[in-house]
């Protein structure tokens, strides 16, 4: 192999090792997982890094069932609003599960407490 | 965790039966002249290949739509089938049920060589090198054909040991090493390339979990490379002796490297379950 070969293959091998897109993961949530909230939130916000499909939300409270939440959109995206998640008072643990762009799933928790009288953020 | 588990149990099961049964089909094809009349086999070891990696893949799909969401949601086996993941499962199916259908018989081997190749191709539609783009993902497609053609070789090379004398053996492996000089060679070249694009050194990657579990499926494929040399350098010079017990040395070896190649799978599978290039140190 000439030098001038060896060359145009490192560069196109060069090419290929770009940065790796990030992964899925949780950027933000509004209210932040952890807050104290005098009220149920009118929305949640779920943001994550880049693009993902999210499946599921379910909101287990104390001496309440597992209830299932809405959300929307229905497809891929950043950003998902859960509207209205009637949250009651005292602890509430919102369990969310996505489909990440590498195509294995990913989950996690959001914690709000709801506490009448708890300063608004 | 147990849902986890059995995800990973299924990968390597669809790994494994996809490698070796596209990897038969594809070194029954790239080694038929050195063969002669060994195949008999061949056809039964991609059936059943191809049987397994079906299973496996509506097992995994099975799984999958169990981890995306709490109970059945038929909107739940859209998510799992919509996108990049769907076109996977589709092309495992097809090329599953084509590599089945056509397991054997001289005519069937493009219809044949078209299932190894949707099954294979898979492999870079979905998963962490093709989340980083096309051309990592069609690297992973490469670097995984390349790994079946060495698996199905070795398969039957070590039924070869078995039916063949030893001067037919020698010629048989010596035309392998010759060809596995570039197939292997690609593989390990799309593999280092693959993995500088999802563990960047420099960002002293090297330290996750991800790189740690990578750095073990690499032992492994060192090891295989290296027990590879020997069986060429050392081993197949001694099948040209008719009187000497080469050929048992041989099948131990082969057998021993196919199960480092096994070894590498299930390092493949845990990796890919439990484990994410962007996981924090």
């Amino acid at each position: 192999m000439t030098n001038r070969r060896i060359g145009i293959t490192a560069a196109l091998l060069a090419c290929f090792v770009a940065p790796a897109l990030a992964h899925s993961t949780l950027k933000k949530t509004v209210p932040a997982s952890g807050s104290v909230l005098a009220a149920s939130p009118e929305e949640v916000l779920i943001e994550f890094n880049e693009p993902a499909r999210l499946t599921s939300v379910v909101v287990e409270s104390a001496g309440q069932e597992e209830r299932r939440l809405e959300f929307s959109p229905s497809d891929s995206a950043t950003s998902f609003t859960i509207r209205a998640p009637k949250l009651v008072n005292g602890r509430n643990e919102l369990r969310w599960k996505a489909l990440s762009k590498d195509g294995h799933p990913i989950g996690g928790s959001i914690i709000l407490v709801v506490k009448p009288g708890a300063p608004r953020p | 965790m147990t849902l986890e588990l059995v995800a990973a149990l299924a990968k390597l099961l669809i790994y494994a039966a996809a490698l070796a049964g596209a990897g038969t089909a594809l070194a029954w094809a790239s080694l038929r002249d050195a063969l002669g009349n060994l195949p008999n086999e061949a056809p039964r070891r991609i059936g059943w290949s191809a049987a397994v990696a079906a299973a496996s893949a509506l097992a995994a799909l099975a799984i999958l739509v169990a981890r995306l969401g709490s109970g059945f949601d038929p909107s739940l086996l859209g998510a799992a089938l919509g996108g990049f993941a769907g076109l996977a499962f589709a092309a495992q199916i097809a090329g599953a049920a084509l590599l089945g259908a056509a397991a054997g018989g001289t005519a069937r081997r493009p219809l044949r060589l078209t299932g190894a190749a949707l099954l294979l191709a898979s492999f870079g539609i979905t998963g962490h090198a093709a989340a980083s783009g096309a051309a990592t993902g069609l690297l992973a497609a490469v670097h995984v054909a390349a790994a079946a053609w060495w698996l199905g070789s070795l398969l039957l090379i070590r039924s070869a040991c078995a039916t063949q004398d030893s001067r037919a053996l020698a010629a048989l492996v010596r035309i392998f090493a010759r060809a596995a000089l570039f197939v292997v060679g690609a593989m390990v070249v799309a593999g280092v390339v693959v993995a500088a694009a999802l563990v960047s050194p420099w960002r002293h990657d090297w330290l996750t979990p991800y790189a740690k579990n990578l750095l073990l499926k690499v032992s492994g494929a060192g090891a295989a490379l290296a027990l590879a040399a020997y069986n060429r350098f050392r081993l197949v010079p001694l099948l040209e002796d008719p009187g000497g017990t080469a050929t048992g040395r041989l099948r131990r070896s082969v057998t021993a490297e196919i199960a480092l190649l096994g070894a590498v799978l299930l390092a493949t599978a845990w990796l890919t379950t439990f484990h994410s290039p962007h996981e924090a140190h």
